[in-house]
């Protein structure tokens, strides 16, 4: 685990304490489960992490998961309130024993990724599809958290 | 991640298995398609390149894994390689290309009558 910076509060301001503390606590647990970039980690339960792209738009926040060659039928998608979960299983295509490779980078075995979404989203809305190896997930924003354009008042 | 003096692209991770009669590479190249895929062979090297189609425009990046758009990888072709019997497939992200041994190579069964 990387050593964190510790940075007393520079003023007493008990809200700023409590601000600078939390920050510094994220920052904490981002970087200690922050995955590997498409390879192998011990800290989540799976034996891989897919690599992942988050975009959003007014309307939406657009999640895309690198899974190739993996069925629809082993992957599972959810949502608790913000938060997105990815998981399956990335299964071998045939039998085939060590001996016969001369190379087998490629990973297999469950997964799970877990996304703070950037925003609020509809969980009845939610659209899932996978192509070319890619899943991805369209999630439509709460209205409540789009953005709203202000008329300005004479 | 690589960079040569070329931009920056992405190494596939493969599996290389030979089989008596062939050698069969699969690469992951995600979100590639047929039309972003390119095979090329010449002389001893095999260079596969694949391009991931970039996001909507209307979209905007929260955050971004994929430090490129390419993936990219070269391989050299042994002896035994017959260079024109080469075959590929691509589906879900995943390139499988066959490489025939030459016919020299190709272990042959001698009937026993």
């Amino acid at each position: 685990m990387a050593l964190i910076k510790w940075r007393p509060a520079r003023d007493l301001d008990p809200l700023d304490l409590l601000t600078g503390f939390r920050s510094e606590l994220d920052q904490l647990v981002e970087k200690t489960l922050s995955p590997f970039r498409g390879g192998r980690t011990g800290l989540f339960e799976g034996a891989w992490v897919p690599v992942v792209d988050v975009f959003e738009d007014d309307d939406r926040v657009v999640v895309k998961a690198d899974l190739p060659g993996i069925e629809k039928k082993d992957i599972d998608v959810s949502i608790q309130g913000d938060t997105l979960i990815i998981k399956g299983e990335k299964k071998q295509e045939e039998e085939v024993t060590e001996k016969d490779y001369h190379r087998l980078e490629r990973v297999y075995g469950s997964f799970q990724r877990v996304i703070q979404l950037p925003s609020k989203v509809d969980a009845q809305g939610i659209k899932a599809a996978c192509r070319d190896g890619v899943l991805e997930i369209s999630l439509p924003k709460k209205e409540e958290v789009k953005a709203r354009k202000i008329e300005i008042g004479e | 991640m690589q960079s040569t003096n070329e931009s920056p692209f992405l190494v596939p991770p493969v599996g290389i298995r030979e089989e008596d009669d062939r050698v069969v590479i699969q690469a992951e190249l995600p979100g590639v398609t047929r039309e972003n895929l390119d095979l090329i062979v010449e002389e001893d090297d095999l260079t596969i390149r694949g391009v991931r189609p970039a996001a909507d425009e209307k979209l905007r990046t929260v955050y971004s894994e994929h430090p490129a758009a390419e993936f990219r990888r070269r391989f050299v072709l042994g002896n035994i390689i017959d260079r024109g019997r080469i075959e590929a497939s691509l589906k879900d992200g995943i390139l499988e290309v066959v490489l025939y041994k030459t016919k020299e190579e190709t272990p042959r069964r001698i009937e026993v009558s």
